[in-house]
């Protein structure tokens, strides 16, 4: 089965940058992007349903309307999503954010890195951690 | 941290930072795909556009943190300085290994009372500094210690005695009539392209010890590298 993140950023510019750096690190998966709150809880919506959910998320924590602590909030109390891992990716290292993002079960919080060399192998660390190494929860249990 | 203050700083971080990164990374990916079509002035001007936008988001980042010491709460806690100096330089793993450098740490350093996050980002800075401000031929030699500050009418801040924090390296040293200065906002004393950095660091230091109620100075001579020294309060009995 394809490996699937997905991947809730609203500024396009970060979507492209994100698509470079999976491109350039070699990651077996493949990126499903939205681009705010209510179209990942839409997303995940699905995909439970289905029985296909992500292998992680990477949620932006600034988004329009919905934030993504409020978007992490609503997975930890879904029965179907409340294992999946969540990894906050965001621009701000705000203490608060940070605490809050934990305090809500995220399971990793990582600051977006200013240049694409630095994304590239940030993605080659995430990749092969959750989508290689880590032992994923296993649905319906 | 007063809410108006983190709401600024929080605007910095996200929407300052954001368009610097499309510079960055666009401009690299320009290069990754079309470095064998671009002329070698085009790939230079590329290089630079890529090269500016880093560094603004350096400054932007240098800034937030001045913001932060010069604004921010910091309540105080008994801060055990060896854990403070062995976390940065476990965080300086890859760097300490690329240039050979050597960081002699003097255990036990003791403890203060301060603001512990504030303490990190000083002597981050002034070990920083010494791994960065070294002659091309040599291999940074950095040494930490500290000691109790002797009273002779100065031991005491407020009532509680003093220690002192020495981070010594032996790098290209600082010429007598800017050892003032360089504490400045912006200070360089070096060309980027010789030294790169904000101008800020030391600014840092400077702002973050003076209101946790400390003092920070140097002894340095060019060529022979500098000693930087920090004066907190010792952690008492109370706060540790």
């Amino acid at each position: 089965m394809e490996n699937k993140i997905l991947h809730v950023e609203d500024n396009p510019d970060d979507v492209m940058l994100m698509n470079l750096a999976f491109n350039r690190a070699g990651v077996a998966a493949r990126l499903h992007v939205v681009n705010d709150g209510d179209a990942a809880i839409a997303a995940l919506e699905q995909s439970a349903l289905k029985g296909g959910s992500p292998v992680c998320v990477l949620l932006d924590v600034k988004l329009p309307r919905v934030s993504g602590l409020e978007v992490l909030a609503w997975i930890r109390e879904q029965p179907r999503l409340r294992r999946l891992p969540v990894i906050l990716l965001t621009s701000s290292s705000q203490t608060a954010d940070i605490n809050r993002a934990y305090d809500l079960g995220a399971n990793s919080f990582l600051v977006k890195p200013p240049d694409l060399d630095s994304l590239t192998q940030l993605v080659k660390t995430v990749a092969h951690y959750w989508v290689q190494t880590n032992v994923r929860p296993v649905a319906n249990t | 941290m007063n809410r108006e203050l983190e709401t600024f700083n929080y605007s910095i971080s996200h929407d300052l930072r954001a368009p610097l990164r499309s510079m960055s990374g666009f401009a690299q990916a320009l290069m990754d795909g079309q470095a064998s079509k671009l002329g070698p002035q085009e790939a230079d001007y590329v290089r630079r556009i890529a090269n500016s936008a880093r560094r603004m988001d350096t400054l932007l980042q240098d800034l937030l943190e001045y913001s932060r010491v010069a604004r921010a709460s910091m309540p105080p806690t008994s801060v055990n300085l060896d854990g403070v100096v062995t976390e940065i330089i476990t965080l300086r793993e890859r760097e300490i290994e690329q240039t050979k450098a050597q960081i002699e740490v003097k255990s036990p350093l003791g403890a203060v009372t301060a603001h512990m996050p504030t303490v990190q980002q000083i002597l981050a800075n002034l070990i920083d500094n010494g791994l960065k401000f070294t002659a091309k031929e040599k291999t940074p030699h950095i040494r930490v210690w500290s000691e109790p500050v002797a009273a002779e009418g100065q031991g005491t801040v407020n009532g509680n005695s003093i220690l002192r924090v020495w981070v010594e390296d032996n790098g290209i040293g600082i010429e007598k009539e800017f050892h003032e200065k360089i504490f400045g906002l912006f200070e360089r004393l070096h060309p980027s392209h010789a030294f790169p950095g904000t101008g800020l660091g030391l600014a840092i230091v400077r702002k973050g010890v003076e209101r946790m109620g400390g003092k920070v100075g140097l002894e340095s001579r060019p060529n022979q590298g500098s000693r930087f020294w920090v004066d907190l309060p010792a952690a008492t009995e109370q706060t540790k």
